[in-house]
């Protein structure tokens, strides 16, 4: 018996010291002095070839992966140069880039103007793709030894695609330097002076350099690509991007790792490793960075206070790109529509003064805080294109706020009054085929509970000026294509998305006549168009088409605010929210710019210190641990004897 | 022969406290076993045979509980024992062997391993010995091929050898009691008696005292020196075999052996039986628990309830029907009158 | 035992039916449910009607669908599990599956240690004290256990046992990667590179999730146990043990414990198959990258060959993790043979 309990005694010791023993001696222990930025992702990323994202998980890590030529001053939305150090903009619809040197990709290979050229050729749509490309690389059995087509589908009905349906042409300038050798891949060498790059548009466009900073027109290693085709630069694109950080590694639904890379040509990153985590669980993600397991993350809406109030994260809110809205049906002649009254612009401006902004972006209903007042079309975060003197008139500004009393005079002034005493005003001689109450259809897509919210918001201020209005809910497609287009509702609410970072796409699709819906005279139905509230004001329209042509960013600037103030005194949209950008992250990382494109852009600059580490040292586990494991092993020995003796 | 006494039990009370009441299961019982001998313990079903040995044994199942009355093995107060000290009785001093062989054992050792654990359990041996040990006490016993059967599972073997592993596991510490409780029930005729000759040889061999419990007269006559017939957890008439059979004094005694089918009775004659079943042991009648039953019974059976006295030398009974019961009740006041509703058969 | 192994051999052969029944089934319950993969293509926008013919094409959907059936076999006899139509479009599913099953296997291994060492010795216990406090306790754990929602527990263990006393780590993710991976299984693999941290890592981050996970199937044996240990001791067997003079403890652990097994090894293992197929929330919730979050997206987005595939996988592993069971059945119970 004393035996056994002094062989027991040294066998948990042992075991507890070379459970922690080990583990002090392991390998991964002399990594401990790297730093990891860790950022939590609600998904997977869909691809790392920036050829064919569109996600917002992929594209947090392609921007970190690869460049693109033109890049932004970190938090804002001002161009800088990125692989490209300068540009032109000539008025006849071109721009030249000139590239930077001594940059080298991932690899090490260093990067060429043919780069440049061949990442730009790829991402053209297949029309609009120069003979050369198509010759020494598609059609090019030993440029591109497997015959990898880029498979011409991916991105086709996204943005990016339609954007560089106005490319007339992308080449090398050849402009004295070449000579008349043709210019590959191949004999391209780095530094062998200023090269540049021609882009060619079918007609002006003024927005055109801001395509150049998507993740799309990111510039890859055409050798690496050709290598890899399009499953390995979609699934481990190694040496391919000449970006602050290098590709590690991606386990799907795990982690995307990537490295610093050493020889970046901006500012190198301070820490060693990126780490892109996918956690599906919203409230997964909160508690991993309250406990410090992430660093980084899009907050969720409602833990939005918790981690604010956190005094270990640090939170940052403003208005992002987004822009929402409640349309109003402004034509008069569309068929199928119950009443043309809100052709009228001042039944519109009635009933923008019934819209309750406040509650809808306050509300706990609604986006509780988490948004900012739509004053124009445009977000505040294009400065140059925003007037910020434009505010709600309880705040000193020319814009409706929530005002019953205000609504109710507008009406009355119109002659819409309560004739058969119900409550509801009537309209009639407004309209030949009008019923006798003011009845309105509002219009959104089922599912989407904030605004069928906001649809009954509507209905209870709207019954108090005397206007009946019914919420409608219909499935997505119903909603957009048949009954939107076919001017089913006269109010409805929908958000707008910029496709390029421009002012253009915040006038020109919603509020040119051109992008109304059409009628087609043979079938009698309607296609939709962007521009659902049929805007069709001809001084707008001139507007917007000179401003696309426009090169001169002041005078540019001046059109949008002209018609802006066009737009805002016709009554034209319920101007509702803009949905803001947030971001969390520990105050253990310093330097993290939060990008108005809600984007983890610019990791290079964040530093992470090390803080005090949570959780119980691994060395303790590990004693711990041996010591459980010991008095199991003794004790089931000891049973077992017993057992057997017995 | 010597007439040591083993094991004697005094005014053994055995409750068992269920949720419909508190069953009587046995109501004072006067007992005792000498060395080597063979004793029969009769009566029908439920008449507390089996809970007296298993109160010997300390092994009543829940919730049963001895709620009075002492018990004296070699000695020793088993009733006192702690729980540690009965372990090292059980198996050793005092072993029981079951009814039915089917479940008796375990299903998923090998006998060897079955016979070896007990020896083992008492003995001081390693498990390899004890393994050798038990094929020898299979050799002693008559088993054929003992090598082969040690390393069966008991399902692979018949009714009446699983009887004998079981008996061998009840001698494997050479005790100084057995109780088999109906060991030959779910047998059959010709394996019955080969397991009763074995029983007997044991007592020859190994000078064990062995409590039979039965309901079967003829296994009685057969094998056992003393009788005790009882009746709903009492005794009622305690003597030896022969006298039993020629003298029965108890009515009950008698109407049991009134029933036993003689073949060479008249072919036309019914099974006699005994009118009447077991009594409820929650509410047991009054006085004498066999009174609603009795043919003789008197008013005195209903109101007293009789002791086991010594009628003749060596017969105990306890019935109102003779002297020395009748005295006691007498000088109580009992009425010795016919009962009016009593059963006549 | 050679009948055992007769009997092994045949029930691997009659898999092949079962498989391809399941397949056929499957196969026909995927294509019955509305939705094309290729639908998911496109992102937030639609794809032209031209690429959708094309891509069709490419992945044989305009074929009958017994043709694909037959075409899908085809590949999977020649050991071609695909490509990720919409998941992961253009990935190898092999791979996919590869590294995605060990992790489930490996939750699946925790959850069924708990499930076997608490759940047994608890469900022992509660018999053995019946109507006992502990009696109580364990059975209103049970109760608790049994419906109680996986994700809330997991919510629940991440806050109490990750943020209130930060003992174990509140996801998966950022478990520390072993050297050398042979299996897959971080556990096995710290035990064949003999790096402790990796097993420290790999216990640390899998206690919670095998937990959130196993309480299910725990407390479901739990009950089991108890009830057929209650049949048990009142066996005649029982009473033949203790007229031996074996202790309470030998008696129950013994000769009890191996025959109430018996009724138990058969819920334990369809438990196990259970437990593979069913960690979906689980992994969800820990950030797990497993086999049942592949699975989900795939159904989710229609991804035929990549759902085929994943049940593929897990019927195997049920279909094998049920051979064992019998296997042990015959060690548990010498009177079953095969």
């Amino acid at each position: 018996m004393r035996k056994s309990v002094k062989y027991s005694l040294a066998l948990i010791i042992v075991l507890s010291l070379a459970a922690g023993g080990l583990i002090l001696l392991s390998p991964s222990r002399a990594q401990a002095g790297e730093t990891t930025l860790k950022i939590a992702q609600a998904g997977d990323p869909i691809t790392l070839d920036p050829y064919d994202s569109w996600d917002s998980a992929s594209n947090d890590i392609i921007v970190n992966i690869y460049d693109t030529l033109v890049m932004y001053v970190p938090s804002t939305l001002n161009f800088r140069p990125g692989l490209a150090v300068g540009w032109q903009i000539l008025p006849n619809t071109t721009i030249i880039f000139n590239i930077r040197r001594n940059v080298t990709f991932h690899n090490g290979d260093p990067m060429t103007p043919y780069d440049v050229w061949w990442s730009l050729q790829r991402v053209l749509p297949d029309a609009k793709r120069s003979a050369l490309f198509n010759s020494t690389y598609i059609n090019n059995a030993t440029a591109n030894p497997h015959g990898y087509q880029w498979a011409e589908l991916v991105d086709r009905e996204s943005w990016v695609w339609l954007l560089y349906e106005n490319i007339k042409d992308i080449r090398m300038a050849d402009i004295g330097f070449w000579g008349n050798t043709t210019y590959t891949g191949d004999n391209a060498t780095a530094g062998d002076g200023w090269a540049e790059i021609v882009v060619e548009f079918d007609a002006p466009f003024a927005p055109g350099l801001s395509l150049f900073s998507y993740a799309a027109t990111s510039i890859v290693n055409w050798r690496v690509a050709t290598e890899l085709g399009p499953t390995g630069m979609k699934f481990a694109p190694v040496g391919a991007g000449t970006g602050p950080f290098a590709f590690n590694s991606w386990i799907l639904n795990y982690k995307v790792v990537l490295d610093k890379w050493p020889n970046y040509w901006g500012q190198v990153a301070h820490v060693d490793h990126v780490e892109y985590q996918t956690i599906l669980s919203a409230s997964s993600r909160t508690l991993a960075i309250t406990t410090g397991l992430v660093d980084l993350l899009y907050p969720e809406a409602s833990d939005w206070y918790t981690l604010k109030d956190d005094p270990n994260i640090e939170t940052w809110q403003e208005a992002g790109l987004g822009t929402r809205y409640i349309g109003f049906q402004c034509m008069q002649n569309v068929t199928g529509r119950m009443f043309g009254i809100l052709s009228d612009s001042t039944v519109r401006k009635a009933l923008s003064y019934a819209i309750n902004y406040d509650e809808i972006i306050n509300g706990e209903q609604f986006l509780n805080g988490l948004g900012t007042r739509l004053t124009q079309p445009v977000v505040p975060a294009i400065e140059w294109a925003y007037n910020s003197s434009i505010k709600p008139e309880n705040e000193g500004g020319i814009l409706p706020y929530y005002n019953l009393t205000k609504a109710n005079e507008t009406l009355n002034s119109l002659g819409l009054l309560d004739v058969d005493g119900d409550g509801i005003r009537d309209i009639k001689g407004w309209a030949s085929n009008s019923t006798d109450d003011f009845t309105l259809i509002y219009g959104y897509n089922i599912g989407n509970a904030l605004r069928e919210r906001v649809g009954y918001l509507l209905q209870d201020a709207f019954a108090q000026i005397g206007v009946k209005l019914i919420v409608q809910g219909d499935p997505w497609d119903v909603f957009l294509y048949t009954n939107l287009a076919a001017g089913v509702y006269d109010l409805w609410f929908l958000g707008w998305g910029p496709d390029y970072i421009d002012p253009d796409t915040y006038f020109y699709p919603l509020f040119h006549s051109s992008f109304g819906a059409v009628y087609d005279n043979d079938t009698g139905e309607y296609t939709w168009g962007t521009n659902a509230a049929g805007v069709n004001i001809s001084t707008v329209d001139y507007l917007l088409d000179a401003a696309r042509s426009e090169t001169n960013q002041t005078l540019r600037a001046e059109m949008y605010m002209n018609a802006t103030n066009i737009l805002i005194n016709e009554y034209v949209w319920g101007w509702c929210y803009i949905p803001d950008n947030t971001y969390a992250w520990r105050t253990t990382i310093s330097g993290f710019t939060h990008s108005p494109l809600l984007q983890f852009d610019d990791l290079e600059y964040v530093v992470k210190t090390a803080g005090a580490g949570a959780g119980v040292p691994i060395e303790i586990i590990g004693i711990v641990i041996g010591v459980i494991v010991a008095v199991a092993v003794i004790s089931g020995i000891a049973y077992w004897r017993k057992g057997s003796a017995a | 022969m010597t007439v040591n006494v083993l094991l004697s039990i005094r005014n053994l009370k055995t409750h068992f406290f269920t949720e419909e009441g508190v069953v009587q299961a046995l109501d004072g019982v006067d007992l005792e076993v000498y060395e080597k001998e063979i004793i029969g313990l009769v009566g029908e079903t439920g008449s507390g045979k089996s809970v007296t040995a298993l109160s010997v044994m300390r092994l009543i199942p829940q919730p049963g509980f001895i709620v009075d009355g002492e018990i004296f093995f070699k000695g020793k107060p088993l009733h006192l024992l702690s729980e540690e000290q009965m372990l090292r009785i059980r198996g050793k001093e005092i072993t029981m062997i079951f009814q039915d062989p089917m479940n008796a054992l375990n299903p998923v050792f090998t006998v060897g391993n079955q016979i070896a654990e007990t020896i083992l359990l008492h003995n001081d041996v390693t498990y390899k010995e004890a393994f050798n040990q038990s094929i020898e006490l299979l050799r002693k016993l008559n088993i054929p091929k003992p090598e082969r059967i040690v390393n069966s599972y008991p399902h692979e073997l018949s009714g009446g050898m699983r009887q004998r592993i079981q008996i061998a596991i009840g001698l494997a510490c050479q005790p100084a009691l057995l109780i088999a409780d109906e060991p030959t029930t779910a047998l059959d005729a010709t394996i019955e008696v080969q397991v009763l000759e074995l029983i007997k040889k044991l007592r020859d061999e190994f000078n064990t005292s062995i409590m039979l419990i039965t309901h079967d007269l003829g296994v009685i006559a057969e094998m056992c020196d003393r009788v005790v017939v009882m009746y709903a957890g009492n005794i009622v008439e305690k003597t030896d075999v022969k006298t039993i059979f020629k003298q029965p004094l108890h009515p009950y005694t008698q109407a049991l052996l009134e029933a036993i089918p003689y073949a060479e009775k008249k072919k036309k004659s019914r099974l006699t039986t005994i009118p009447g079943t077991v009594p409820n042991l929650i509410n047991p009648p009054s006085g004498c628990r066999f009174h609603p039953r009795c043919k003789h019974a008197m008013k005195v059976c209903k109101t007293l309830k009789p002791m086991l006295l010594e009628e003749q030398p060596g017969h105990f009974v306890s019935c109102f029907l003779y002297s020395k019961n009748k005295e006691a009740a007498e000088s109580k006041g009992g009425v010795f009158e016919p009962l009016p509703d009593r059963i006549i058969y | 035992m050679k009948g055992l192994y007769a009997y092994i051999i045949r029930r691997l052969i009659l898999l092949i039916p079962v498989v391809l029944g399941v397949m056929l089934i499957t196969f026909i319950l995927m294509h019955s449910i509305p939705g094309n993969p290729v639908a998911y293509l496109g992102g937030s926008g639609k794809l032209p009607p031209e690429a959708v013919e094309k891509l069709v094409k490419i992945y044989g959907l305009d074929q009958p669908l017994f043709i694909q059936f037959f075409l899908y076999l085809a590949n999977l006899f020649q050991g071609n599990l695909g490509t990720s139509i919409s998941v992961n479009p253009g990935a190898n599913i092999t791979d996919l599956i590869v590294t995605a099953f060990p992790h489930t296997v490996e939750l699946t291994i925790y959850s069924a240690i708990i499930m076997i060492l608490v759940g047994i010795p608890a469900g022992v216990i509660s018999a053995k004290k019946r109507n006992s406090l502990t009696d109580n306790v364990t059975r209103v754990g049970a109760l608790i256990g049994v419906s109680m929602p996986v994700f809330w527990l997991g919510i629940m263990l991440q806050i109490i046992f990750g943020v209130v006393f930060p003992i174990f780590p509140i996801l998966w993710a950022g478990i520390h990667e072993p050297a050398v991976k042979v299996t897959g299984i971080y556990l096995i693999d710290g035990f064949i590179s003999l790096d402790f941290r990796t097993i420290v890592d790999s216990i640390m981050h899998y206690a919670l999730p095998a937990i959130a996970l196993g309480a299910l199937s725990l407390s479901i044996v739990t009950r089991m146990v108890r009830s057929s240990m209650l049949e048990v001791l009142g066996e005649d067997y029982i009473r033949t043990a203790r007229a031996k003079g074996c202790s309470e403890n030998a008696t129950i652990y013994r000769h009890a414990l191996r025959n109430s097994l018996i009724p138990a090894t058969t819920v334990i293992g369809l438990q196990i198959g259970g437990l593979l197929g069913g960690a979906v929330l689980t992994e969800t919730v820990f950030a797990i990258p497993g086999i049942g979050r592949l699975i989900t997206d795939a159904i989710m987005r229609s991804d035929y060959p990549l759902v085929m595939a994943g049940v593929l996988f897990i019927a195997i592993i049920y279909i094998l993790s049920n051979l064992v069971v019998d296997v042990l059945y015959a060690y548990l119970d010498p009177r079953i043979r095969y």
